[in-house]
Formats: C-alpha cells, sequence, structure tokens
C-alpha cells in the first residue's frame, strides 16, 4: 500500500494538472492508521514507538497529495469546475474533483469573484464592470514538460506530432510534452517520475 | 542491516534503521555496492562511457548519505564518501553536456527537440534540474510557436 501511494503522490506532484482523484486510497490509508493507533495500548512500548513512525510517514505522505492537490485547485479553479460540469452529462465520467474538493473549489471560486469585484471591478466604468469567463480561466498548461519512466512495453506512441510513432520499451526514462502522454498515464502503462 | 544485542540480520526500511541506529539499537551493515573497489569500478566505468551507466542504486546518493553520516563505524568512510561525491560529479556533468546539446538541437528544419530519451538517471539528478530545465523548454517551444505563427500569417498577407 505504502509503494502505490508514493505512486499516486508522484505522479500528482509532478503533472501539470490534477488526476483522477484517489480519494479511496486515502481514506484507505487514514482508516488503517487509526485501526493501528487503536492497537497501541495492547503492544509493547518498543513496538509503539515503531509503529508511530510509519504512521507518522504514511500520513504525511497522505496530507502532502491533498495538499498538492489543493493547490492545483486553487490554481485552476475555473478550469476543473466546467470541466466537471461537463462531464456531469456523460456515463461514468471519471471525476477529477472528489465531492469535498468540489465544494470546496466551487466556494473558493465564489469567494475570489466576489473579492475581486468588490476590490477593483465595482469602481470602474460599465463596460469592464464583468467578469468575462473567457477571460478570466486560467487553464493549466498541459503541453509543459514531463519525466517519464515506462513500465510496460508500448507501441508506436506518437509522442511529437511531427516525428514518426516511437516505440517505448520497459524501464527506460524519457522526457515529452505532457499532452500525448496523458492517455497512456491514465491506461497505468507509464508514471511520472 | 543488522541486529546488536541478539545477533539476527533484518531487513528493514531505511528509516527505521536510521531511528534505531540513533538509539544504540543496532548496527547497520552497508549495502554492498558501498564498498570502495566497486565504487572505484563504477567510477572508472561513469568516465569511459559517454551516456549514463546505470547508476549502483536509484538511490545512490541519498542513502550514501544517509549512511555514512550515521553511523561511526565504517571503513574507510572519507574514502566512500569522496568517491561516491565523484561519481555524483560526474554525472552531474553529462547531465550538463546532454541538457545544453539538447537545447541547442536544431532538428533540420528549425524545430525543437520535443521528445528525448534517458534512462539510468536517478530521481534525484532529475529533480536537480527539474524546474529549470521543464521553465525553460516551455518557454522555448512557446516562443518557437509563437514565432511560427507570426511567419504564417506575415505569408497569408503577402
Amino acid at each position: 500500500k505504502q509503494w502505490y501511494q508514493r505512486r499516486v503522490r508522484v505522479n500528482e506532484r509532478v503533472s501539470p494538472y490534477l488526476q483522477e482523484s484517489q480519494q479511496e486510497v486515502v481514506d484507505c490509508l487514514l482508516e488503517q492508521c487509526q485501526s493501528v493507533e487503536e492497537n497501541f495500548s495492547r503492544a509493547s512500548p518498543f513496538a509503539v514507538g515503531v509503529h508511530q513512525l510509519e504512521i507518522q510517514r504514511i500520513r504525511y505522505m497522505a496530507t502532502d497529495y491533498l495538499r498538492t492537490r489543493l493547490h492545483k485547485i486553487e490554481k485552476h479553479a475555473e478550469y476543473a469546475l466546467e470541466e466537471q460540469k461537463d462531464q456531469d452529462g456523460g456515463e461514468d465520467a471519471v471525476l477529477k474533483l472528489s465531492p469535498a474538493e468540489f465544494i470546496y473549489a466551487r466556494e473558493f471560486h465564489r469567494n475570489f469573484q466576489n473579492h475581486l469585484k468588490d476590490t477593483a471591478l465595482k469602481h470602474m466604468p460599465n463596460p469592464f464592470n464583468e467578469l468575462k469567463k473567457s477571460e478570466s480561466v486560467t487553464a493549466p498548461n498541459l503541453n509543459s514538460f514531463v519525466f517519464f519512466k515506462v513500465k510496460e512495453d508500448i507501441n508506436d506512441v506518437l509522442v511529437d506530432p511531427r516525428e514518426i510513432p516511437k516505440d517505448l520499451t520497459q524501464g527506460e526514462i524519457h522526457i515529452s510534452k505532457f499532452l500525448p502522454i496523458a492517455t497512456l498515464l491514465d491506461q497505468g502503462k507509464i508514471h511520472l517520475v | 542491516m543488522g541486529g546488536g544485542a541478539w545477533p539476527f540480520l533484518v531487513d528493514v526500511p531505511l528509516w527505521l534503521a536510521i531511528n534505531l541506529r540513533q538509539r544504540q539499537k543496532c548496527r547497520i551493515i552497508t549495502p554492498e555496492w558501498l564498498d570502495v573497489d566497486k565504487l572505484k569500478d563504477k567510477k572508472a566505468e561513469e568516465i569511459e562511457s559517454n551516456l549514463f551507466t546505470k547508476p549502483l542504486h536509484p538511490h545512490y546518493m541519498e542513502i550514501s548519505n544517509i549512511i555514512l553520516g550515521n553511523s561511526r563505524d565504517i571503513q574507510n568512510a572519507d574514502e566512500v564518501r569522496t568517491l561516491v561525491k565523484d561519481i555524483w560529479d560526474i554525472r552531474a556533468a553529462k547531465l550538463r553536456k546532454s541538457v545544453n546539446k539538447m537545447i541547442n538541437h536544431d532538428a533540420g528544419d528549425g524545430q525543437l527537440l520535443a521528445h528525448v530519451e534517458i534512462s539510468n538517471i536517478t530521481v534525484l539528478e532529475i529533480n536537480t534540474m527539474r524546474k529549470f530545465f521543464t521553465a525553460s523548454l516551455d518557454h522555448l517551444h512557446n516562443l518557437r510557436n509563437h514565432a511560427e505563427i507570426c511567419l504564417r500569417d506575415l505569408d497569408k498577407q503577402s
């Protein structure tokens, strides 16, 4: 479970945009932490110390993961909300925001806009009075460069639209733009480094 | 990692070993690659090869620093430390050279390199240049794309 969490956390850290919300993993880990803590009274003091260390480490990883997600939500609040809305119409969509994060994003966005309106826009003449949606959305740069490590052999990956498709063999590390690789990442065939 | 009072050998994660060591409850047995001769061989191999060689361990730098910093009874600690640092320096120099080559690469029609393969590099080395590298590549591609768009517009107008 620890290695999986580490992988999830590194993926989230390095990618320019929110990955799928792995909220279940986080919840499961925290539950296990709690159950271990409840067993403390029965175990010897030495074991308690060791378990305590391990729990602190796991807790740090989970909170760090949540922190990076929150940071990304705050940076691209409007974009995330739009994407969620577009997907809700479809079937079985992959949700990037967990329910709590969705509420947080909405409130943050609302507060931010109110803040901008109250401090600046209210005092401006009429044509400039509103926050136009198309201009205020801070879309994440999905074309930024990332380092990848290949987990399985894949054939014919179109890494660069101007070049021919390449083969990726297992265990190599590549540098590339994020967008062409995003689907492979979702399928779990590569992971970010 | 080896036990102290009742000598038994146990495989434990690094953080646990360090913690026990600091409480004087165990003795750490160094991993087999943290050995003077092995390091000398690795260094020679690293010098003569053009690309990156397979590192001693994906996290050799962190592990060697932690272990060398925490245990007093390793033979030739200083020598091991200098050797590891030498290997690190050689790899960093190779990294710098290849970054330079990549940024100055010209694929014939003025296009920038958008994909590079670089195996056998450790995470710490990636992180030393991650921020600078990705930011500069982003900027370069932005500028190049803008230049292309402007040229296309000029062609359309004329």
